[in-house]
């Protein structure tokens, strides 16, 4: 599959090269023998290959005074960076730029904020060649909103689009590089659709959090209910949960979420990048493997669809073996004499797990939401083990598989446990 | 917990001192024009020369240097009267009765010659619990200061170092030396406990955690014009578990990240990390110790009329980034190209690749997503016309099952007799072997709006209605959803009034399940008065709103209205 899947990309890149003759060099970048290129050019850090001609800068989180850097780089092959001229008024007016023999440039004003600047570049060769100045155009803006009016707005827009239930209106708020990939919610999204009707998330802002690289971290409450379509049943929840957004352009979008998930809930352990670290038993919603809705407490929500493992029960009969004990092959889920597990009841319940690793778990370990431990077990614990009712124990039988055994009642010939196993 | 409390009322003290510090200073000083031909990398800019007017219009006009501190305190605060009655009014999402609601946040500013200084405290108080469990919180509290190129962050302060790093707030204090001006090493580090609130700092009952406590520094330095590279070491450590099952992890990260722009319109960029884990994964389990890596490559290649990016991603099982963003066990390959064809139509086509159960492949779970769409402006030569398709196919391969779904959507916007029409229809087939599932949806969404200004008032009508059909040949049942509404927007500018009124109803009619009958109705009227009581920018509101949920089940039954006043505004001030 892995080779297949590396075909195709091989074969979408054959596909793009193939189009040249629609429309020639772009591939090439820019980059051709006698053009007078511009390898790259910043607007206060921001990359100006990522503003698509329109950048906003928020007012509060401007330098000092108000100051803007322009810096980048010009080249040409075939001859020299002669100069390299600013205009912000639409070419009306230019000025230039200081200029490094290697063709680093830089250019600093103090903008107005109130105003808008039309900004271009120019970058000339010593022969008198140019860049092309129009792809350089970007209309630099100030918002005077501050970050947390724009995240509001933002989030408001987000909630809004699920809520109605508007795919695309809701994709155009994620970004490219959501994390952990917007197809991936793309799909869990539209699962989401398919299985929630009328949505409805309040959420409150507890606090907003700003990084230097346009990253915005939102912690939040939110109180939620959807009804299943399949059912009809209703469903709350409510709780903590958080996610960054990125501003792109001056719009923030979604770029990961941490578990409680607000989105793309059908496919959460593909989606959220981390939980909140929280201690808390509040209804929380998720979706199971096979589509199901439920509401369990937060501490459990996590792996509802990722341990597909099934609870099992079984009855095992001291009589099989020998009086006083009992084998039991979880694979073909039947009495096996050379099997996996011994118990014995020579002066109460015990188990042997050879020298198998076992670990004991907490007394109250709930099977349904804990995820079968794929570490932490003790080696070879030696002989047997007294285990009491209630208890919940993990035994690891290397390459065949692994349990988590939870022993519900003992009779004295027969012991009930509740399992689950994975090889 | 004394200790921890010294620190934040120092921090308090601090910052609340800086501001009449400074006050006491109320000169003015202007500031000079950059020179663009004179910056010198490695020198700061003179803003100390007075304020001269230039010929120029933009490089020699340097804002007014205040040294006054600003004030802002933000208020924001509403009283609900929700009633609920029937026999399902468990099922209700609000709380009973009269609840209030009240936001208040303090933002302090200003500067000094090359010293900056901000403090934001914000804090809610709320007696409904579905709201907020605690009654007082704090909600946010950050300090900054900022002296030339120094930078200091204390209390909620969020440092992204890279993607597998650090990418998350924490709690507590973080400091970076950064020179725009020069290539300098940008250097950032940070101590903290990721808490999610300050109530778990506190040891609220009700907002227990584990103390997660992250220190670690990350450097970034431009070693040539075309690359850039960033080193991290991050290191965190739980402890205080809450409950018995709360697993334990100490943590050390190193992580490499960088990118090259060797020509224009390229960039690669990558990241490789590895983590050192020892894991206590309950209170009764032994320690375990294991080592992780992540890696990923993207590479963008950006030239109109095309923009291709291709990624990939590999993260084993072992990894663990307990304060970054990774999905562990992960391999993930990518490939996306954006073709402008012309001005007006764009094609766009994606495909990805993942798979899970990287140490035994026989378990892995295989997932393919092609996708593929076209997006046509001014088509017809209509002004205002946007069409959109697109399709989509999202295959899984597992030893266990395999399913294969596929989405459709067509889109169109336009403008016709003035109101603005946006329709859309979507076929979507999920298909899962073994008889698993079998299901086909169909959805439909139309949208008129429109809005007319008279004399006076400005009106804003507004319908919405969507259907879908989802047909499940396995159970034989069609699930059947309506979905309308109608909404009237009425805005009186001379007035400061702003208003809307909106109905619908959603039907459910479940081909197995409970058929369900929703009917919903909202209205708000907001009063942006130019001063009320000489406050400036306020917002008074009041709002209704009801949802009737009808169901075939009697007793689930539920009837939620909800009445709300409010009133928001800012103070500015100065000292």
């Amino acid at each position: 599959m892995r080779k297949i899947s590396i075909l195709i990309l091989f074969m979408m890149l054959a596909v793009f090269a193939s189009v040249q003759q629609v429309q020639a060099k772009w591939w090439i970048f820019g980059k051709s023998s006698d053009e007078v290129t511009l390898n790259y050019m910043h607007i206060n850090k921001a990359s100006y290959e990522d503003m698509n001609g329109k950048a906003v800068f928020f007012k509060d989180s401007l330098a000092q005074s108000n100051e803007m850097t322009i810096n980048g780089k010009a080249s040409v092959k075939k001859a020299k960076i002669g100069a390299v001229m600013v205009s912000l008024d639409n070419k009306e007016t230019w000025e230039k730029a200081k200029l490094n023999d290697n063709g680093t440039f830089e250019y600093k004003f103090y903008a107005d904020t109130s105003k808008t600047y039309d900004f271009y570049l120019k970058a000339i060769d010593t022969t008198g060649k140019t860049n092309d100045i129009e792809k350089t155009y970007v209309k630099i803006t100030f918002s005077s909103q501050d970050v947390s009016a724009l995240v509001k707005e933002t989030m408001d827009k987000l909630f809004r689009a699920y809520q109605t239930e508007n795919l695309t209106a809701f994709m155009s708020l994620v970004s490219d590089n959501f994390i952990p990939g917007a197809d991936i919610l793309d799909s869990a999204v539209r699962r989401d659709f398919i299985l929630f009707d009328y949505i409805k998330i309040d959420y409150f802002i507890n606090n907003i959090v700003q990084a230097g690289d346009g990253k915005v971290f939102v912690s939040f409450q939110y109180n939620r209910s959807v009804i299943s379509t399949k059912t009809g049943q209703t469903f709350t929840d409510k709780g903590m949960t958080e996610l960054v957004l990125k501003n792109e352009n001056g719009q923030f979008k979604l770029f990961s979420m941490k578990h409680p998930l607000m989105f793309g809930l059908s496919d959460a352990s593909e989606i959220a990048t981390g939980s909140v670290n929280q201690n808390s038993n509040e209804d929380t919603l998720v979706v199971g493997y096979d589509g199901t809705i439920k509401v369990v407490p937060f501490n459990e929500s996590f792996n509802q669809d990722g341990d597909s493992a099934e609870i099992k029960t079984i009855t095992l009969n001291f009589q099989h073996l020998n009086p006083l004990n009992s084998t039991y092959d979880f694979e073909n889920e039947e009495y096996d004499s050379a099997g996996y597990m011994v118990l014995n009841i020579g002066s109460g319940l015990h188990l042997n797990p050879g020298t198998a690793p076992v670990q004991q778990l907490p007394a109250g370990t709930s099977l349904s939401s804990t995820p079968i431990p794929s570490s932490g077990y003790a080696v070879d614990p030696g002989g047997m083990i007294v285990v009491t009712l209630g208890e919940v124990w993990a035994i690891d039988f290397g390459a065949r598989g692994k349990v988590l055994l939870l022993f519900k009642s003992f009779t004295g010939t027969a012991v009930i446990i509740d399992y689950k196993y994975q090889k | 917990m004394k200790q921890k409390c010294k620190i934040i009322f120092t921090c308090l003290l601090m910052f609340l001192f800086c501001p009449f510090v400074f006050a006491q200073d109320n000169q003015m000083s202007g500031s000079g024009p950059i020179q663009s031909e004179g910056v010198s990398p490695g020198s700061p800019v003179d803003l100390s020369v007075p304020l001269v007017s230039s010929s120029t219009q933009f490089n020699s006009q340097p804002s007014e240097k205040s040294k006054t501190t600003d004030v802002r305190i933000n208020f924001g605060g509403q009283v609900n009267y929700n009633d609920i009655t029937g026999p399902g009014k468990a099922s209700s999402s609000l709380s009973e009765g009269v609840r209030h609601f009240e936001n208040i946040g303090i933002n302090i500013r200003g500067d000094k010659n090359d010293f900056k200084y901000q403090m934001n405290v914000s804090g809610r108080v709320t007696n409904d619990e579905r709201v907020d469990p605690i009654f007082v919180a704090l909600t946010s509290l950050q300090a900054k200061l900022e002296y030339k190129n120094n930078f200091l962050n204390m209390g909620d302060i969020y440092e992204a170092f890279s993607q597998y790093s650090l990418n998350t707030a924490l709690k507590g204090v973080s400091y970076k030396y950064k020179n725009s001006s020069t290539r300098t090493p940008e250097i950032s580090a940070v101590f903290g406990s990721a808490y999610p609130r300050w109530e778990s700092w506190f040891k609220d009952a009700k907002a227990k955690s584990i103390n997660r406590t992250a220190y670690g520094a990350n450097i970034k330095q431009e070693l040539t014009d075309t690359l850039k590279l960033g080193f991290t070491a991050l290191k965190s450590d739980d402890s205080q578990r809450v409950a018995d099952t709360d697993p334990l992890y100490n943590n050390t990260l190193y992580s490499f990240d960088g990118e090259y722009r060797p020509i224009a319109g390229l960039s690669i960029s990558a990241e490789a990390a590895m983590s050192q884990t020892e894991l206590e994964a309950n209170s009764t389990a032994s320690k375990t110790s294991y080592n992780g890596n992540a890696f990923k490559l993207e590479i963008v290649g950006d030239e109109d009329p095309s923009r291709v990016v291709l990624g990939y991603e590999r993260v084993n099982p072992e990894f663990e980034s307990l304060l970054g963003s990774a999905i562990k066990d992960r391999e993930r390959a990518s490939a996306r190209w954006r073709y402008k064809y012309t001005p007006n139509t764009t094609f766009d086509s994606k495909f990805a690749w993942y798979r899970n159960s990287l140490n035994d492949t026989s378990k892995s779970t295989n997932n393919y997503k092609p996708e593929a769409g076209i997006n046509i402006k001014r088509i017809f030569d209509r002004k205002y016309s946007n069409l959109n398709f697109n399709v989509k196919l999202d295959l899984k391969n597992s030893s266990a099952n395999n399913s294969s779904d596929y989405f459709a959507d067509l889109g169109y916007r336009d403008r016709f007799i003035g109101l603005d029409v946006d329709a859309g229809a979507g076929f979507t087939s999920y298909n899962v072997d073994k008889n698993t599932r079998e299901t086909l949806d169909y959805s439909g969404r139309l949208s008129v709006s429109t809005r007319k200004s008279f004399e006076k008032i400005i009106l804003k009508p507004s319908l919405n209605a969507s259907s879908n059909y989802i047909d499940d040949n396995i159970n034989n049942t069609t699930d059947k959803i309506f979905e309308y509404s109608v909404s009237l927007g009425i805005d009186l500018p001379d007035s400061k009034l702003t208003s809307n009124f909106k109905f619908g109803q959603n039907i459910l009619k479940a081909g197995a399940g409970d058929n369900a009958d929703s009917l919903f109705v909202n209205a708000g009227i907001y009063y942006r008065p130019d001063a009320f009581f000489g406050i400036e920018d306020c917002t008074l509101f009041a709002r209704a709103m009801m949802n009737d949920f009808a169901f075939e089940t009697d007793t689930r039954n539920f009837n939620e209205k909800s009445f709300s006043i409010g009133i928001s505004f800012p103070l500015d001030f100065k000292i």
